[in-house]
């Protein structure tokens, strides 16, 4: 059931009707009125509330055409700086990235002078050529064909063969700087070894120097003591033994020289080894 | 106590507008406020000369102090005039109104009954056997009018007028509020049970109680069976 009908049910019984109509005809109850001056202050309350939403409206629809207007004015500096700042932001960006990631965006061919000490640095797969040579090369290719080009003076003609010098040097030295140290060492014969160790170290070990006496030996076997005179490394690798056995002699004077040494020496460095005095031992 | 506003405007010149203001008596309550959020201020005359007599009524029988009431009801217009603005009409004019005013009240009396508890703690028992001596010394003053050769008539009218606003003065508040809005504001039992906040058989049970005790208040009052 609704409220309507409920209120429909709702009637006033006899003595609640005589009540109602003795409240309603209460003549002097019904005149008790607000005085003027209260409806005259609220007549001016609500004439004055009026009168300030209409200055709020005003205000506010001010407020909101100046906030319009600094809106505008500041997309205005945005849109003309927008342009530029990205700009600027990006030759920035790239600068920073060219600076950190130089090794992937410049080639080994274009390094300048400057790069030269960056690049040398261990670990770097650059070729090892030095500051002189690829300024000059840079300006030798740089050069050339205008010099080929124009009549060729005798002062032109100098400096050309100068230039070809140069170049030709220039090309040597970076064939020599090209060879890396593994390919040299990979070129090494076991037999030059010792002369590599010989320009080392300044003295060897007595196993080194017996096995050395033991590659003369072989080596000797091979050759022939006829054909020594020719052969330029077991002369070295004899004196290179001579020179040691003499100083670990000076160096140990109870040291006695064996006869595995003394075989694959010549005879005046064993004169030499074995003085009065000096006694051989024999090979156990 | 809150003095009430002094007008801007000249004071017959407001009176005069709201006697004028009577060429908007087609429209309802709501079109008259919402007139009025959109700035026609004769449509709040208009609304205010409809509701001034009964909302000044139910302050003036609900707070004997007819300044403390002047000052409530010009509250409630106030909070009318601030609220036109925003006003949407999901009920009747007039129970958002008495709502309004039924709200205003009880925080008064709240307030009241605080101020009282700690100004005048045993003010209630004396204030009791006050009321029972006024009762007598009423009914005494009735009978020695009635002796009195007067009109018999008038003189009979206005004493059970007085009597019967006595009689309202004396229920309890809520069978107060029933009564005067059900008498003066014209509202229906559902609208009033809107405005207490109440449910319909609650507020329809409260109005019994109200005329029930306002008939046996005047027939002690008047010695007149109703």
């Amino acid at each position: 059931m609704s409220h309507d009908n409920k209120d429909e049910l709702f009637e006033l019984l006899a003595h609640e009707k005589e009540i109602s109509e003795l409240y309603q005809k209460d003549q002097q109850g019904q005149l008790e009125l607000p005085s003027a001056q209260l409806d005259s202050a609220i007549m001016a309350m609500a004439k004055q509330k009026m009168a300030d939403n209409a200055h709020m409206l005003s205000g506010s629809q001010g407020l909101k055409q100046q906030t319009l207007a600094n809106r505008n004015t500041q997309l205005t500096s945005y849109n003309a700086w927008k342009w530029p700042f990205s700009l600027v932001a990006s030759v920035g960006f790239l600068g920073v990235l060219m600076i950190t990631q130089r090794d992937y965006f410049i080639h080994p061919n274009d390094i300048v002078a400057t790069d030269v000490g960056h690049l040398t640095q261990p670990g770097r797969d650059a070729p090892a050529v030095s500051v002189e040579t690829m300024a000059d090369d840079i300006a030798t290719k740089q050069y050339l064909p205008s010099v080929q080009s124009e009549k060729m003076t005798h002062s032109a003609q100098e400096s050309k063969l100068q230039l070809s010098k140069r170049f030709k040097s220039m090309e040597t030295k970076r064939m020599s700087a090209s060879q890396t140290p593994q390919v040299s060492e990979v070129q090494i014969l076991p037999s030059a070894k010792f002369e590599e160790q010989d320009l080392k170290t300044s003295s060897m070990s007595l196993f080194e120097l017996s096995k050395l006496a033991k590659l003369l030996t072989l080596e000797l076997a091979i050759q022939g003591r006829s054909n020594l005179e020719g052969n330029t490394s077991i002369v070295k690798k004899q004196q290179t033994l001579f020179e040691h056995l003499a100083q670990h002699q000076k160096s140990y004077p109870e040291f006695k020289i064996t006869k595995k040494f003394l075989t694959v020496l010549t005879d005046k460095q064993v004169q030499q080894l074995t003085l009065p005095g000096t006694e051989v031992v024999p090979d156990n | 106590m809150k003095q009430p506003l002094k007008p801007n405007i000249n004071d017959t010149e407001s009176v005069c507008s709201i006697a004028d203001s009577a060429d908007y008596p087609q429209q309802s309550d709501a079109d008259l406020m919402q007139g009025y959020g959109a700035g026609d201020l004769r449509a709040f005359e208009t609304l205010y000369s409809r509701h001034k007599g009964a909302l000044y009524r139910y302050f003036m029988r609900n707070i004997h102090e007819s300044s403390l009431a002047e000052d409530l009801y010009q509250e409630i217009w106030s909070k009318v005039i601030v609220q036109a603005k925003h006003y949407k009409p999901s009920a009747k004019f007039t129970t958002w109104l008495y709502t309004l005013a039924h709200n205003l009240l009880v925080d008064h009396v709240r307030h009241l009954s605080v101020v009282n508890k700690v100004v005048v703690g045993s003010y209630d028992g004396e204030n009791k056997g006050e009321q029972v001596g006024d009762q007598e010394a009423e009914q005494e003053t009735f009978k020695h009018s009635q002796m009195v050769n007067e009109p018999e008539t008038e003189v009979t009218s206005i004493r059970v007028a007085e009597s019967l606003k006595q009689c309202i003065g004396q229920l309890p508040q809520v069978q107060k509020d029933c009564f005067l809005l059900k008498e003066e504001a014209g509202l229906s039992v559902n609208d009033i049970a809107t405005v207490l906040n109440s449910s319909f058989e609650a507020s329809k049970s409260r109005l019994r109680y109200a005329y029930e005790n306002l008939r046996q208040c005047l027939q002690l009052k008047t010695g007149r069976a109703i």
